[in-house]
């Protein structure tokens, strides 16, 4: 039963999150959203990650978000959307609709028994390359931010120009 | 001399590694003051020669030997789709190094610019080694995350900004896809090696297509299939040239391998794939054509044939996916590689003249199609470059985008089946449309009186020369001599469809 | 709560993430909340992943291609903050539509 709890929370906060207009409202609920999707994982059989997306999903996004909309500013935006509501909806549903009703079939065969499991091992034995990888991935992260953010004197003359 | 393992570890790490390398003593030795001009251009110059020189190794040593590298469960195989895309990559990207060091010179964070541009083609090198669909994802997420900056290089300017976070949003949307796609076909078989699992598919089922599909999507985004294409047209021309040149010559060309060696496993399953592969060539062709007919500004423009390239180079893989004739494979291998040389060098061309008439005035103007009037006067070494590149595209013989383009007709023509007929008579109307847009601007150049913007232009940097002159060089020698890089496309193209069992 | 019954609830958990994700991408204005909207659809595939692995008889497996999902997918959502704040400094708002300059 705890499961079914759970997801519809989870699913629940990612529907308030879209919806709130508030921009900090909305990174809470997503926290929400990211730590009730944190214990569905436990549920599932994988403690390791839960506890990961638990601590970087509903922790250090958090803070993240909270700090980019302290210096954006709450900013309210009239509701009406890029694409008809209607038309998104009905896209959307249609869409997922159609891959649930591909798979659900397949997937709801039972379980096999979870075989004695550790998971830093796995990790670090046999994903060694995208540990690597990762690398990679928070190096040009990072290049990224302190490109854009920094603020470089000379660079403000010729802002804007020839637009 | 060294084992061929490590040169195979050397060529996908070196990229990596020297990236953050490039930027520190870019950094470093700038901000001391004792350089007058930073030095990570010229580093990153030496980074890609020596990679150049360890795949030259290769190539040499892959006659006698098999390249594989094992690490944990992911194998990263160098086989012949990697030797043709890694070598695109790293031909492409001296050039595009050679080109920016003027290019990019003064601009703040140029280290950061060649910092990202290694990252990116040693993420575009491995990403064409591995055969472990979740590697292939990450290597993957790491060639769009190194781009995003790239993309939004100028991040003073609104149309650069905008061009990366609508670049950024449709990236990671489309990897989000992937990621569901992988799931459904881990769940199916319960392992992540390509080969492996091409093994273990063999009867159709619906989850299997469904994560097609999403692979489809996914990929498609990157590879830019209408309608999944609005990020380009942007992020091409808002990006530096240097970048303009590798997104459209390299980075899409890799989200299409990516994908076609993902749906490859796929066509023991299943034959739809090839047909809808098809049908996106003859949607990219016509969007592709129509839009840049209308647009005014030179960097759009070959953006939007961008869009229109990729359906040329889909039309070979969509018959080779649908008949399991390589020859379709073999020409579309061709002009992929045609496409980085023409697209790279028309990209390098406007960017010199936006260099000479702008940046060097201090102005990030948009290129305008008017702005070419008369160019060829002043300015007659880019100009022949560019007539050169537009006309390639355009498929007039005899250079070497007449050649690809046909191969890629015939070998679908010569499937003899009346759909694949159509499509090719459709294709052809569609490169004489081409050149409605192409053909002017080459009559720009050479025939109007010199615009206001040409007459106020600086003089062309000299390094800007040898690129031009080289890549030209070589459109029109392939032009003449189409095998002469046959030895790579020909087992490329044998090689993507491993497992058709055709 | 046996493990058999779990996964149709997981499995429903992740289209209904998907799709809400997908549906704010479409419909939202606000660029900070289309980094929210890109989390969301990352859950999804988060959840996806671990319980593909945990099918597959490798939970392991999962456990290892959902850590580096999310390491990659908070480098992209900071990435989109910054350039969300970087939009903001200089158009003074963060309005998808009214940023909109780029011509077709």
């Amino acid at each position: 039963m705890w499961a079914i709890l759970v997801a519809a929370g989870a699913v629940g906060c990612a529907v308030i999150a879209v919806s709130v207009r508030r921009l900090l409202v909305s990174a809470l609920w997503l926290a929400g959203a990211s730590a009730l999707t944190a214990l569905l994982l436990y549920l599932l059989g994988a403690p390791e990650i839960a506890a990961i997306e638990l601590s970087v999903g509903a922790g250090l996004v958090t803070v993240l978000f909270v700090f980019a909309i302290n210096i954006a500013g709450e900013e309210p935006i009239e509701k009406k959307s890029v694409v008809p509501r209607w038309l998104a909806g009905g896209i959307i549903l249609a869409a997922v609709g159609l891959l649930a009703f591909m798979d659900l079939p397949r997937l709801t065969m039972g379980l096999p028994e979870m075989a004695g499991n550790d998971f830093m091992l796995n990790f670090w034995t046999n994903r060694r390359l995208d540990m690597l990888l990762q690398l990679i991935l928070i190096f040009a992260g990072v290049m990224a931010v302190v490109g854009l953010l920094s603020e470089d004197p000379a660079k403000r003359e010729h802002k804007e120009e020839g637009k | 001399m060294i084992a061929t393992k490590t040169a195979f570890t050397l060529l996908i790490a070196l990229p990596l590694v020297a990236a953050p390398l490039i930027y520190l003593i870019g950094r470093l030795v700038y901000r001391s003051g004792k350089a007058k001009n930073n030095p990570a251009g010229w580093l990153a110059l030496i980074v890609l020669l020596l990679t150049a020189g360890l795949w030259v190794l290769l190539y040499l040593r892959k006659k006698t030997e098999t390249l594989v590298l094992i690490t944990g469960q992911v194998t990263m195989a160098g086989d012949a789709v990697f030797l043709l895309m890694s070598i695109t990559a790293i031909a492409l990207g001296l050039m595009v190094v050679m080109f920016s060091i003027f290019y990019m010179r003064a601009e703040p964070g140029e280290e950061k610019f060649y910092a990202l541009l290694s990252a990116n083609i040693g993420s575009i090198i491995g990403l064409s080694a591995t055969t472990d669909l979740f590697n292939l994802w990450v290597w993957f997420e790491a060639m769009a995350v190194t781009t995003y900056l790239l993309v939004a290089f100028y991040k003073d300017l609104p149309g650069s900004l905008e061009s990366g976070i609508k670049y950024l949003v449709q990236s990671a949307a489309g990897s989000a896809l992937i990621l569901i796609g992988i799931a459904l076909v881990v769940a199916e078989t319960g392992t992540l090696e390509l080969n492996l699992m091409a093994e273990m598919l063999r009867e159709p089922n619906a989850l299997l297509l469904a994560a097609g599909g999403l692979f489809l999507v996914g990929f498609g985004v990157k590879a830019a299939l209408v309608p999944m294409h609005t990020w380009l047209p942007d992020a091409h021309s808002q990006a530096p040239s240097g970048i303009s040149m590798m997104l459209s010559g390299i980075v899409i060309e890799a989200g299409l391998i990516a994908m076609l060696r993902v749906l490859g496993v796929f066509l023991q399953v299943t034959n739809l794939f090839g047909p809808l592969l098809l049908g996106f060539a003859a949607l990219n062709m016509l969007v592709g054509n129509l839009m840049a007919l209308r647009q005014t500004e030179v960097k759009r423009m070959l953006a939007y044939s961008s869009v229109a390239q990729v359906g040329y180079i889909l039309l070979g893989f969509g018959t080779a996916f649908t008949l399991g004739v390589s020859d379709g494979s073999i020409s579309a291998f061709f002009h992929l590689m045609n496409h980085a040389l023409m697209k790279g060098l028309a990209f390098m061309a406007a960017g010199v003249l936006i260099y000479t008439l702008f940046l060097r005035n201090g102005s990030h103007a948009t290129l305008k199609v008017t702005d070419l009037n008369g160019a060829a006067r002043k300015y007659p070494l880019a100009a022949l470059a560019f007539s050169i590149a537009v006309l390639a595209l355009g498929g007039l013989p005899p250079l070497s985008g007449f050649m690809s383009k046909t191969a890629v007709f015939l070998t679908t023509f010569y499937t003899l089946n009346p759909w694949m007929i159509a499509l090719v008579i459709f294709a052809a109307l569609n490169a004489v449309l081409s050149l409605g847009y192409y053909a002017p601007l080459v009559n720009r150049m050479y025939r109007l009186e010199a615009s206001e913007a040409v007459k106020n232009g600086a003089p062309m940097p000299w390094l800007m020369a040898l690129p031009l002159i080289l890549m030209a060089l070589l459109i029109v020698v392939m032009g003449f001599y189409p095998m002469l890089l046959s030895d790579l496309f020909i087992p490329a193209g044998v090689n993507i469809l491993p497992y058709a069992g055709f | 709560m046996n493990s058999i019954e779990i996964l149709p609830v997981v499995i429903a958990a992740v289209f209904c993430l998907l799709g809400i994700g997908i549906y704010a991408l479409l419909v939202t204005r606000n660029l900070i909340k289309v980094v929210v909207a890109l989390q969301i659809m990352v859950k999804g595939a988060l959840l996806a992943l671990v319980a593909a692995g945990r099918l597959a008889g490798n939970v392991d497996l999962g456990q290892s291609m959902a850590l580096t999902v999310i390491v990659a997918d908070t480098i992209v959502a900071v990435v989109g903050l910054a350039l969300a704040v970087q939009i903001r400094r200089h158009f003074g708002t963060l309005d998808l539509k009214s940023i909109a300059t780029l011509r077709k």
